[in-house]
């Protein structure tokens, strides 16, 4: 038997301590390319002595979680995957990198205007390209009326602002409720089981917001429509002929594919947008489908904008938009 | 006296990795050739080695060293929250066994037995019962222990520790003292086994269980006695935990593979003569098994003394239809089955140090030719009584189990750890074989100490990677992945777990205990209030920083997320409420978020009237 064996030559046995030299080696190359806490800290020093307005600070990869630690003060937002980035609301970027990441992974566009090194961390500069963003209506919230019109033609007006949300259908008085939402924590946690969200409906109303959506994080307007009304949203932005409209939206990643059911109970949605007083200029289809969705529409007139939503179900209609007027940088 | 290993040929050092060659070694008998059929009066040659008293001592001492390093690294450890409900499950046993001692009480009635043994009637009480006792005396009764945590995590690392023995003992009966120490220094240099290994938890104990049962077994091919302790081992392990009602089956599969090949070397089932063949040994197990692992079971547990068969039936019916909760795998959150085939597999990959499976893949092609050859033409070969087959099998069942689409894998690495102590054989034996490739050592492999001496130092250097790494990642071990896939950051990258269930907590209490403000009220995510009361009672919390409750973000000013992609939704909560989407304190892996600290930014107020508002 052991004779009909063949005999392995013996350098192939040289092939396991080369492997594990290899990835010894490797353990050591990786560990060299992670960036320490004063690498962060030094970027974000060095933003803060450039910042300027108009310019915003993003770090990537997303994974790369210690930046975060050094992003307070900073005009700072979630890049999400870099290839995909929209930087039409900041003139500039400020982009640190870590683990290979840095702005050559940035969308066509926009111009890398310096790069500095702080440790394992890589600092870019960025002029972007492209559309400038000169209404957002996450922004301008405040501006914004919402009102609920009821199939028997009566509008409700949603005209409380709780701090981030316009909400319709006070439990308490304005005042009332408004003395509730500023109580102290300790207070409102011996509250919680009475009163938790002082008379307020926590899902249905039209705020700012932050939801995982198409698995990144979304800063959007949360706009849960109904079924027995249609949620009008009328923002007084200033427009120009020729502008355009881009809308990104999605339903809640939670309640379309992250959920333990056998399928979605969210049901299609639609988003009309109107300009004046006229009928919709489009409506957009809402898919009960995982993602983050955009459309985009060139504006014919200056008028305000109005937004309507609809759906055929309230049940985990948990949709999300993120509304902006775009227009050609001069 | 059974016939255990008398026919086991070798000196000191014995057996080799080419297996052909251990018939070389001089004054070993030759196993029987193809030309010369084995004698069928006489039991086979065996490669095996029965471990002597010096080998003991050499694992008892690799089990303490590796109990006062487990014990010497808990304070880091943190508290997942299964640790936390045992901390409470294991006072209620312990108490009941305290009880047993007062007349006044009736410790049998069925109110006393549920007093005891209701709470977490989904796992046996074994270890539930060490961990109460263990803290009852060492910290409460007699003060030896000061750390409450200690208290009932030691009876989880003295089995850690018994598993190196184990592990130990195992490589020097497949092989020799040399592949032994290897096998030993790949267990104890694992980080995520390192870790679990801490808590009073039950996988590392069902680990030790799992091997107990495989080495008591394998003492067993050829011993009555050993044939009855692997039947209270057996019962051992099912008072560990579930995991090991599978162990029989494969231990009954290895058995037939073993008398099939008793057969090809001799021609009958049975053993000629007076002789005791596989098939009486086999008895022997099976009836212990079957009566003793069973009985013990049983004994263990009070709550099943009562209502029986409705106990059991929940207890089956439980684990059968297990609630699913999320992982993240390769970008995607798995809510339900079907669960990846491949998970067990590409997360167990990239989860042990590089240096082990490289070692451990040469073993493991070792070890399957050498199977294959005995099971093909055994006659040819050495009876090496199905260890071979043995190693290999309980390296793949509890992965496979893991690997079955319908089975929850929320556990991650910890609920396929019984196969470790094979992998970390497997290594020992790779270590083994490329010494004995490079040096072309088989010619004179009589030269035991050489042997040893090569391999250890061979195994040892391989180790040094995994040994760093273990000391480094160790307390954060569901964090740790191995330079294949580029550590933290790289399996982040491609969005593997790295969380477990709150035990990183631990990470963010010196921020908490320097930063919080008196009385702060604290939204700990994943923790438990168990586990905050657990690290306020040890004294590394702060006593006044309260528990607000699960899901409690609106309701908290300070916020400690743990990082798992199922859960990032409440980070968000975290965000939205807060006001801020950056921490100000954390942990981090390499650069990779495993803790974070959030504080609300600004006091609670009245919120402003725009215009046009009410």
């Amino acid at each position: 038997m052991s004779a009909r064996r063949r005999q392995l030559p013996r350098s192939l046995w040289l092939v396991p301590p080369l492997l594990v030299l290899v990835t010894t080696v490797m353990l050591v190359v990786q560990q060299a390319r992670v960036p320490t806490r004063a690498d962060w800290a030094a970027a974000a020093e060095a933003i803060g002595a450039q910042l300027k307005p108009g310019d915003g600070v993003a770090f990537a990869p997303t994974y790369a979680g210690e930046a975060r630690l050094v992003l307070h003060g900073l005009p700072a937002f979630h890049l999400g995957p870099p290839a995909q980035a929209d930087l039409a609301r900041y003139d500039r970027v400020w982009l640190m990198g870590a683990f290979g990441a840095d702005a050559d992974d940035l969308p066509p566009g926009h111009t890398l205007t310096d790069r500095k090194h702080f440790g394992a961390v890589t600092l870019d500069l960025v002029t972007v390209g492209g559309l400038k963003v000169v209404g957002d209506l996450y922004a301008e919230l405040e501006q914004a009326r919402v009102t609920r019109r009821h199939p028997d033609g009566r509008e409700e007006a949603c005209d409380f602002w709780d701090g981030r949300r316009w909400q319709c259908g006070l439990k308490q008085s304005p005042d009332a409720t408004r003395a509730c939402l500023g109580r102290s924590t300790a207070q409102r946690l011996r509250d919680k089981q009475r009163d938790p969200n002082c008379g307020l409906d926590p899902w249905v109303h039209v705020g700012r917001d932050v939801r995982i959506i198409g698995a990144e994080p979304r800063r959007c307007i949360w706009l849960h429509p109904m079924d027995r009304a249609e949620v009008n949203v009328t923002w007084p932005t200033t427009v120009a002929p020729g502008d355009t409209l881009v809308v990104d939206f999605g339903f809640t990643d939670q309640v379309i594919v992250d959920h333990d059911r056998p399928t979605t109970r969210t049901r299609p949605a639609s988003l009309d947008v109107h300009q004046g007083p006229g009928a919709a200029l489009v409506r957009i289809p809402i898919a009960a489908a995982p993602g983050w969705h955009r459309r985009e529409i060139t504006l014919p007139a200056g008028d305000p904008l109005r937004l309507v939503a609809h759906t055929e179900s309230m049940v985990d209609a948990h949709l999300c938009v993120d509304v902006t007027v775009r227009r050609g940088r001069p | 006296m059974s016939t255990p290993y008398a026919s086991s040929p070798t000196p000191a050092e014995p057996a080799t990795p080419p297996l052909d060659a251990a018939a070389k070694a001089p004054g070993a008998p030759q196993p029987p050739t193809p030309s010369a059929p084995a004698p069928s009066s006489r039991l086979p040659f065996s490669t095996l080695r029965r471990p002597a008293r010096l080998d003991h001592l050499i694992g008892f001492l690799l089990c303490l060293a590796q109990l006062g390093l487990l014990m010497g690294t808990s304070d880091p450890v943190g508290i997942p929250r299964d640790e936390s409900f045992y901390f409470y499950a294991a006072d209620r046993a312990a108490d009941w066994y305290v009880r047993l001692f007062d007349e006044n009480v009736r410790s049998f009635s069925h109110e006393e037995i549920d007093r005891g043994w209701k709470y977490n009637h989904e796992h046996p009480v074994l270890m539930k019962t060490l961990f109460g006792l263990s803290h009852h005396l060492l910290v409460e009764k007699w003060g030896l222990v000061k750390d409450h945590r200690l208290g009932y995590r030691i009876p989880t690392m003295a089995m850690a520790g018994m598993a190196v023995w184990l592990a130990f003992l195992l490589g020097v009966m497949v092989q020799g003292r040399g592949v032994g120490l290897v096998a030993a220094l790949a267990l104890a240099l694992q980080p995520r086994v390192f870790f679990h290994s801490h808590l009073a938890c039950f996988d590392a104990p069902v680990t030790f269980a799992w091997l107990l049962i495989c080495y008591s077994w394998l003492r067993a091919t050829r011993s009555r006695r050993w044939g009855v302790l692997s039947g209270i081992a057996l019962g051992i392990g099912l008072a560990t935990k579930l995991n090991t009602f599978f162990v029989p089956f494969v231990l009954l599969g290895v058995s037939l593979v073993d008398l099939w090949q008793f057969r090809g070397r001799t021609g009958r089932f049975r053993a000629a003569g007076a002789e005791r063949g596989p098939l009486t040994y086999m008895a022997w197990t099976a009836a212990s098994m079957v009566v003793l692992g069973i009985g013990v079971f049983f004994a263990h547990w009070p709550w099943l003394w009562y209502d029986t068969v409705q106990h059991v039936s929940w207890y089956v019916s439980f684990h059968a239809k297990h609630v699913h909760y999320p992982v993240d795998y390769l970008g995607t959150v798995y809510f339900k089955p079907p669960f990846p085939v491949h998970f067990p597999f590409i997360y167990g990959i990239f989860t042990v140090p590089a240096p082990i499976l490289i070692l451990g893949a040469v073993g493991l092609v070792t070890t399957v030719r050498r199977a294959w050859r005995a099971f093909r033409s055994p006659s040819t070969v050495p009876d090496r009584r199905g260890a071979d087959l043995m190693i290999l099998a309980n390296l793949a069942v509890p992965v496979l189990v893991i690997a079955l689409p319908n089975t929850p894998i929320f556990g991650g690495t910890k609920h396929w750890m019984p196969a470790m102590p094979f992998l970390a054989v497997l290594a020992g034996l790779g270590a083994a074989r490329v010494i004995a490739g490079l040096w072309g050592l088989s010619a004179r492999w009589g030269r035991a100490r050489a042997q040893v001496a090569l391999t250890l130092a061979f195994g040892g250097v391989c180790m040094v990677p995994a040994a760093w790494a273990t000391l480094k990642y160790g307390p954060h071990g569901p964090a740790y992945f191995n330079a294949l896939v580029g550590g933290a950051p790289g399996a982040a990258a491609i969005r593997m777990p790295r969380n477990f269930w709150g035990y990183s907590t631990v990470a963010a209490l010196p921020w908490l205990n320097e930063h919080a403000e008196k009385g702060a009220l604290a939204f700990w995510h994943d923790a438990t209030s168990g586990a905050v009361q657990a690290y306020q009672r040890d004294g590394v919390l702060r006593p006044d920083i309260r528990y607000t409750g699960d899901w409690t973000a609106p309701f908290s000013d300070l916020a400690i997320y743990c990082d798992e992609r199922a859960k990032y939704p409440e980070e968000l909560d975290i965000w939205r409420e807060y006001g801020t989407d950056w921490p100000v304190a954390g942990h981090f892996v390499d650069g990779v978020q495993l803790v974070g600290v959030y504080q609300r930014e600004a006091l609670r107020a009245p919120p402003p009237v725009p215009e046009g508002a009410r």
